[in-house]
């Protein structure tokens, strides 16, 4: 289990993920709001859980990682910047240039951290679940593969093609986190097509169904180390209950912060409040 | 000359391997489990069509390598993209129009983008299907595939050739699409010919036309050849075009020598093997006799493959004619 000491790191090293969508936000436009929802849930992965060789990105028994909510590609690169993928400032001054290694979606054509491309919605989990099949096939018992999603992209059709197949392959190596933020591009996911009751729908397709706060570090860290052993027989979604724009007064469950840029304002004020709430629940650092 | 409904047979007095094998798809059956002999790797996927591609037996001998992901041709595809991710090479198989049109998205991003070796068989191509309606027939795959990038489209004839295309397949590292419709039960060519992915086959020389086509348009295509030079004495080459991407361009221009050529196939007028032709001799400044035969540009009530082949002119009679005229050989001595 993750100590205090564990929690408190994460929760702090999430802020700087945070700051960091914030300085490249400032600097050209990306997506935002839903890179802020996951952030706290991709730093845990990233930075506490993946099974990983920064060096060795090809490593057999290496976690695999799909996105499969393809936009989420900022708050990915600063976490893989964190374990040694890169140099931040690499992602500031390649990110959407031409033929940079990062941008508003994955690429692998030009980096060997990205397992599989995305950007369409309703591909990686599908994908995910060929590679974890494959895992099983090569005998692999302790490689896992997690793939965050969207919650709106859950009304892709594919995505249930997918849960149904998952369970019947009996890929226990699979982690699905769907990234709960309630928003989609239009509105609200309840207003415009409705997901509810979201943990019944995999409850009916026979998942392990864990429901967690999706900005609680010590309640991310704790499901992670309750997983089931990767040669289970039984597939894991965490459903994560988060905020799109999470901790910005100005941006949080605002649709027209899905994506955009800051004005130099707007982000002095963002980093302000980030940091207030930090100092105010973890103390001085 | 063939009735329209009338099996079509292959010509008797050509050198021809006349030997005659099961169907397409059952050629297939046999050769998929062969190569799953020689390569521990390959594995088969399939869409709810085990019974009718014939992978049944490939099944039963490797049932670690076998994936049934039911009817979910979306699946299909994402799931042999993750399996060809961690070095495995997937054989797909569902339906033409569902893996060119219902999965489409799924082959461009997940196989293509990725650049994984993923071979995909769809059954139906073209009006071989006629007979299940619109819904059945993929009249568009050719357009739609070979638009794709890193996509290799190849059309085979009848069961000898698509043993050859499998396993030209083992050594192909990049994404196919194997699209399969009606077939001969003769082979063109003799037994142990060469067969290379890219490089047009010609089952019949010629110099004073040409048909180039694909599939079982090209059995048509000979049978009006031959006719055509027992009748006139004209010396009509085919041009097997099996590869349709990459096209070989060389054979094109190699036919376009003749100044007469029909392009013939089992697939919409529009984006197939008739438009890819054209362009290369446009690109090439090519001014010739040229003409594209296929299906039109509309849907069709359910009807048989050959009564649609026949309406639309691409039967050995319809290319027997439109090559005629197109030589300018007055009637035929015996109609």
């Amino acid at each position: 289990m993750a100590d205090e000491q564990t929690v408190s790191r994460l929760a702090k090293a999430a802020l700087e993920i945070r700051l960091n969508l914030l300085k490249l936000c400032n600097q050209t436009g990306i997506h935002i709001g839903g890179d802020m929802s996951v952030a706290d849930l991709m730093t845990g992965l990233w930075q506490y859980q993946l099974k990983y060789r920064p060096q060795e990105p090809k490593w057999d028994l290496r976690d695999r990682f799909v996105l499969s909510k393809g936009h989420a590609a900022a708050v990915t690169s600063f976490n893989q910047a964190a374990i040694g993928c890169y140099d931040p400032e690499e992602i500031y001054s390649e990110y959407a240039t031409d033929f940079g290694r990062f941008g508003m979606h994955s690429c692998n054509l030009i980096n060997p951290h990205v397992e599989v491309s995305t950007g369409s919605l309703g591909h990686g989990f599908p994908v995910s679940t060929g590679i974890a099949q494959a895992l099983k096939a090569k005998r692999n018992g302790v490689s896992r593969v997690y793939t965050v999603v969207g919650d709106g992209e859950l009304q892709e059709g594919s995505m249930w093609e997918s849960a149904m197949l998952s369970t019947q392959y009996k890929l226990g190596n699979l982690v699905v986190v769907v990234d709960r933020n309630g928003l989609t591009f239009d509105g609200r996911t309840e207003e415009l097509m409705s997901l509810e009751p979201l943990a019944d729908k995999w409850r009916a397709f026979n998942w392990n169904v864990v429901e967690i706060d999706g900005h609680d570090m010590a309640a991310i860290l704790a499901a992670f180390d309750a997983l089931p052993e990767p040669d289970s027989a039984i597939p894991t979604v965490i459903i994560a209950a988060t905020v799109k724009g999470h901790g910005i007064s100005y941006m949080e469950n605002n649709v027209s912060w899905h994506a955009g840029k800051l004005s130099n304002d707007d982000y002095t004020k963002a980093v302000a409040e980030l940091v207030a709430a930090h100092e105010e629940k973890w103390g001085q650092s | 000359m063939t009735d329209a409904g009338q099996e079509f047979t292959s010509p008797t007095d050509f050198t021809f391997n006349m030997e005659v094998l099961s169907s397409l798809r059952d050629a297939v059956g046999e050769c998929i489990v062969e190569l799953g002999r020689e390569n521990p790797k390959m594995v088969v996927v399939v869409a709810d069509v085990a019974t009718s591609s014939r992978v049944n037996p490939f099944a039963a001998e490797f049932p670690d390598r076998f994936y049934n992901v039911g009817i979910a041709e979306q699946s299909l595809m994402s799931f042999a993209a993750g399996l060809a991710q961690e070095g495995f090479m997937p054989y797909a198989f569902t339906f033409a129009p569902f893996a060119a049109m219902r999965a489409c998205e799924q082959v461009r991003d997940d196989i293509c983008y990725n650049g994984l070796p993923v071979r995909i068989i769809g059954n139906g191509a073209g009006y071989s299907n006629g007979e299940s309606g619109a819904t059945h027939c993929a009249l568009e795959d050719v357009a739609i595939f070979t638009a794709l990038g890193n996509m290799t489209v190849i059309e085979p004839g009848d069961p000898s050739q698509i043993q050859q295309v499998l396993n030209a397949t083992l050594n192909w590292d990049k994404p196919i699409y194997i699209r399969m419709g009606r077939e001969s039960t003769g082979s063109l060519y003799p037994a142990g010919a060469d067969f290379q992915i890219g490089k047009a086959g010609v089952p019949k020389d010629g110099d004073d036309g040409a048909f180039i086509a694909a599939g079982i348009v090209t059995h048509h295509a000979v049978e009006a050849a031959k006719r055509l030079e027992s009748d006139f004495g004209a010396r009509v080459r085919v041009v097997d075009m099996h590869t349709i991407k990459p096209l070989d361009q060389a054979a094109v221009l190699s036919a376009a020598k003749t100044g007469h050529v029909v392009a013939a196939q089992d697939h919409s007028v529009i984006g197939g093997l008739g438009s890819a032709v054209g362009a290369v001799l446009a690109e090439n400044g090519v001014g010739i006799d040229f003409k594209i035969l296929g299906c039109p540009d509309h849907y069709v009530p359910i009807a048989t493959p050959n009564y649609l082949y026949r309406l639309n002119g691409y039967d050995a009679d319809g290319l027997y004619e439109t090559m005629r005229r197109m030589l300018k050989l007055g009637s035929a001595p015996h109609n």
